[in-house]
């Protein structure tokens, strides 16, 4: 199935892209989408997105269809659902 | 010529007729403009963000503005920091930025604080106000902020950006998420320094302003539990639904919550 990922921050500086559509099994959660950008997108969106014990990091706000969402849950994504990837910021 | 209704004496004509334009707001009028001026704000730092948040807030009329930053005016700053000007390298910021405001509105009461907010003065400073507005670039701040106000259930308007974008959540202790329900740990991968354009700080920080004017008077729709996110790059602006923490190390009831 497809989902969207948007990215905000420097998630979006690090993946050179506002969004784009990926493909994915129906049993995937948002945790496992990160951990797959993680690695699609090497060692910074990796540094950026996890823990150094390879976990999403929970100062990233990940948003599905517009609801925050923990990163721990295990609830899986639908067709068409749009999650937004925004790590912190703090600029003033 | 002042065509507003009066209720009651506590605005002079000079301030019915300098406000008169807002006090056409009818959700606000002149009942709301009282409250404004009886009400007291923090602003933390007067940088790019937190500069147009105190001009604004001076602008519209707040009673008491307390300003706090430290550190001196230097060239980098100039392209944001809209309180700040050439005369005045080398010299304290935050005298920059009240010398600005009373020559804009020498009505209201303000009071410079050369020092940023840390976990020891955090209290005492949001302690003297009504209403926060958050403007800091380093997490240590805004976390000593959130703590605070949420100890002392003052509301706390939680402003930021990063190269085009721009984030807001207006926090209600007890009734939204705070900053530590968004954020349940320490973000390292912030970095102090970032892209920053003055114009893109001034959306973030106007919007964060009607937040507040909203708050103290008492009218519209508050971003409470919802973050703002716009990005001036495409002109798009996102509602996020937040949630709050039911194990909050600050907020939450449960015996994590430590200012609950």
């Amino acid at each position: 199935m497809r989902i969207r990922i948007a990215y905000y921050g420097q998630a979006r500086l690090l993946s050179g892209k506002e969004e784009e559509f990926l493909e994915v099994t129906p049993d995937v959660s948002a945790a496992d989408v990160i951990l797959r950008l993680a690695e699609k997108y090497g060692d910074k969106m990796s540094w950026l997105l996890l823990t150094e014990e390879g976990t999403p990091r929970r100062s990233v706000i990940l948003a599905v269809n517009d609801e925050t969402v923990d990163p721990d849950s295990s609830d899986v994504l639908s067709e068409n659902d749009v999650l937004a990837v925004l790590p912190a910021v703090s600029g003033g | 010529m002042i065509v507003v209704k009066r209720i009651g004496m506590a605005l002079t004509e000079e301030k019915l007729a300098t406000y008169e334009w807002q006090i056409w707001e009818k959700d606000f009028g002149e009942e709301g403009q009282k409250k404004l001026k009886e009400a007291s704000a923090l602003v933390s730092r007067v940088g790019g963000l937190g500069s147009p948040v105190a001009y604004a807030l001076a602008a519209a009329g707040i009673g008491k503005l307390v300003l706090a930053h430290g550190g001196e005016v230097k060239y980098s700053d100039l392209n944001r920091q809209i309180l700040m000007t050439h005369d005045w390298l080398g010299k304290p910021r935050v005298e920059s930025a009240v010398r600005r405001l009373k020559e804009l509105n020498p009505r209201i009461d303000i009071e410079g604080i050369p020092e940023n907010v840390t976990e020891k003065n955090a209290f005492s400073l949001v302690e003297r106000v009504d209403i926060v507005f958050d403007c800091a670039p380093l997490f240590q701040e805004r976390f000593a902020l959130n703590r605070a106000c949420v100890r002392l259930r003052k509301p706390l308007i939680d402003a930021a950006m990063y190269s085009m974008e721009g984030r807001l959540t207006t926090i209600l202790p007890g009734k939204t998420p705070c900053l530590a329900c968004i954020y349940p740990e320490f973000p390292e991968t912030w970095k102090r320094e970032f892209p920053v354009f003055g114009a893109v700080s001034g959306i973030v920080a106007n919007l964060a302003v009607c937040e507040g004017i909203k708050v103290l008077a008492g009218f519209g729709t508050l971003l409470a539990g919802t973050m703002l996110q716009y990005d001036a790059r495409n002109m798009e602006f996102r509602k996020l639904k937040l949630k709050r923490n039911k194990n909050c190390s600050i907020c939450s009831d449960s015996p994590n919550g430590i200012c609950a």
